[in-house]
């Protein structure tokens, strides 16, 4: 975390001056956590914690939803277990491994039925087909079809998140400005680099899209495969706790599920700045 | 000496399949242009110029006749025809130095070779000090500069101007155009100049060349001396041109 700026940019240097050009714009000063740009969130998430605190355990019975100190006690409790990091390590693996298995083909499989209409027109239908399939038909399919636990999870986290990717990518290249494709093209590019050079660039920020929905898509339902089949993973810890009626072991890994998906998270979007640091954004 | 490209009854149509009903959008096209000479094209708007343009680039098959094109090898040039189009067209994902040397990458040159060819080009049009920089953070009349570099970066046979300097204010215009002509005429190389002003026109072509809609030829004029870009506007012939172009009738299929 850094510190906020002692001085809000006030000494910004001097940008090179070309002979009568307007000087270019100084980069907007970089985003900084401070607790005053937070206040709202910071008062929501007390006024959450005060109510569970002193209201919910007027409301409802333990048994129904734990009070505060029960899930911090069991947090720290499964904190305190070896196992726990196992469970986090594995679901965070299967996550990233279904998520750059996916997000390649997705993004190949997209391309080439952008500019392939023979393809569009036999494996379009195809992919829309799959994207309307229940998950929960696809998690039945796994068990009958798979004995191995790891392909079962692999095997539902490829067919729910490529086809995300690949939709969104294919949309990404139709959405290339034409004016520019055929700029590059009059250039006299070989297909690799025409690739290189419009068809993939161009199409980046829909696959950004893409890629953040199958990723939360993914990480939602990796537990509810491992819950179904694994013996080990954040699924399969809280369909233990399950059994055992331990709603406050729900919850806790619950929050440890969405602390993952949220790093996660923030480290696509830190790709994505990254790439779009040619972009003037949109800023409401 | 040999024309750096001519054209022979060249013709486009569009549609004509699947139900569409067929449109001409170019119908007879003949001229030939020789290194060092700038043919200005001027017509009405939809009159088939642009579509005249992709087809020397490469980008339209012609549906009849011929485009022959000069190209000389290992003559130093990177690609026989370059084009300047009325919007910049740069890739806002590239910097301006990646975006003038963007033909020397589609044509697999280094990355150093290509900067180290790029740089001159953006020194001459005043540019030097932003090639780090990407699009959006220039002016309308600085990325038009971008552009043109990228296309004199390729040192083509033939440069075509599609109402390149269309889109900028007149005095800004009028110093771009300048520069072009003056690279022109050290490099020696075949301009095509399509503009839909008359003014324009006569004040930098050796020759103008009036389009029917659809595209054909309805009058040729030789501007002699002196050299383009100097030479006075006249008024007699400006109005001649005007009344050619507006004689030309809304074409319905
Ligand atoms: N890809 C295409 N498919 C069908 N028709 C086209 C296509 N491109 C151009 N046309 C038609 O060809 C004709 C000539 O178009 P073109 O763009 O070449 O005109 P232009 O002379 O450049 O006009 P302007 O001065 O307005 O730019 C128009 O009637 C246009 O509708
Ligand atoms: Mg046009």
């Amino acid at each position: 975390m850094k510190a906020p700026p002692a001085e809000p940019a006030a000494a910004i240097e001097p940008p090179p001056v070309a002979a009568q050009e307007a000087t270019p714009e100084t980069a907007p000063a970089e985003a900084r956590w401070s607790v005053g740009r937070h206040t709202n969130v910071l008062l929501l998430l007390l006024a959450l914690l005060l109510f569970w605190q002193f209201a919910v355990p007027l409301l409802v019975p333990g048994y129904v939803f734990p009070t505060l100190e029960t899930v911090v006690d069991k947090f720290a409790a499964i904190l305190r277990s070896r196992n726990t990091y196992v469970d986090i390590f594995n679901t965070t693996l299967r996550i990233i491994g279904g998520f750059v298995v996916s997000g390649l083909v997705g993004i190949c499989f997209g391309v080439a039925l952008a500019m392939s209409k023979r393809l569009n027109a036999t494996f379009m239908p195809v992919v829309r087909f799959i994207t309307g399939v229940p998950a929960l038909t696809w998690v039945l399919l796994a068990i009958i079809w798979f004995r191995s636990t790891e392909l079962r999870i692999w095997f539902l986290m490829f067919v729910l998140m490529a086809p995300i990717v690949t939709i969104n990518t294919y949309d990404g290249v139709r959405s290339i400005s034409y004016e520019l494709y055929q700029m590059v093209l009059s250039l006299g590019p070989n297909k690799f680099r025409l690739l290189r050079l419009i068809v993939l660039p161009g199409a980046t920020p829909f696959v950004f899209s893409g890629l953040k929905v199958g990723l939360s898509f993914g990480g939602r339902f990796v537990v509810f495969a491992e819950a179904m089949s694994a013996d080990s993973g954040i699924g399969s810890a809280m369909y233990t706790m399950n059994q055992t009626f331990d709603i406050a072991g729900i919850i806790v890994w619950t929050l440890l599920l969405v602390i993952v998906l949220a790093v996660l998270d923030v480290l696509l979007t830190k790709v994505e700045r990254h790439w779009f640091r040619w972009r003037r954004d949109f800023q409401g | 000496m040999k024309p750096a490209i001519k054209l022979t009854d060249v013709g486009k149509d569009f549609g004509g399949t699947g139900g569409k009903p067929k449109r001409v959008a170019v119908r007879r096209v003949s001229f030939s242009v020789y290194p060092g000479e700038v043919l200005c094209i001027v017509g009405k708007s939809g009159c088939g110029k642009s579509t005249l343009v992709n087809m020397m680039l490469g980008l339209e098959t012609p549906s009849r006749g011929s485009i022959t094109i000069d190209s000389k090898p290992n003559s130093g040039h990177h690609r026989p025809v370059a084009a300047v189009f009325q919007t910049d067209r740069l890739l806002p994902w590239r910097t301006v130095v990646d975006n003038a040397a963007l033909g020397l990458e589609a044509a697999g040159v280094s990355k150093r070779q290509r900067h180290d060819a790029a740089r001159p080009w953006l020194e001459r049009v005043g540019l030097e000090t932003w090639g780090g920089h990407y699009p959006h953070e220039l002016s309308g009349g600085m990325r038009q500069r971008v552009s043109i570099c990228r296309a004199f970066v390729l040192q083509p046979e033939v440069l075509i101007l599609d109402e390149a300097f269309g889109h900028l204010d007149e005095v800004t215009a009028q110093q771009l155009r300048q520069d072009c002509l003056k690279i022109i005429a050290e490099t020696n190389t075949a301009v095509i100049m399509v503009t839909h002003n008359i003014a324009e026109a006569l004040a930098t072509g050796h020759r103008v060349l009036v389009l029917g809609k659809p595209a054909e030829i309805i009058k040729e004029f030789e501007l002699k001396a002196p050299g383009p870009g100097e030479r006075k506007v006249y008024p007699a012939l400006r109005d001649e041109i005007f009344d050619l172009i507006e004689k030309q009738s809304e074409y319905t299929a």
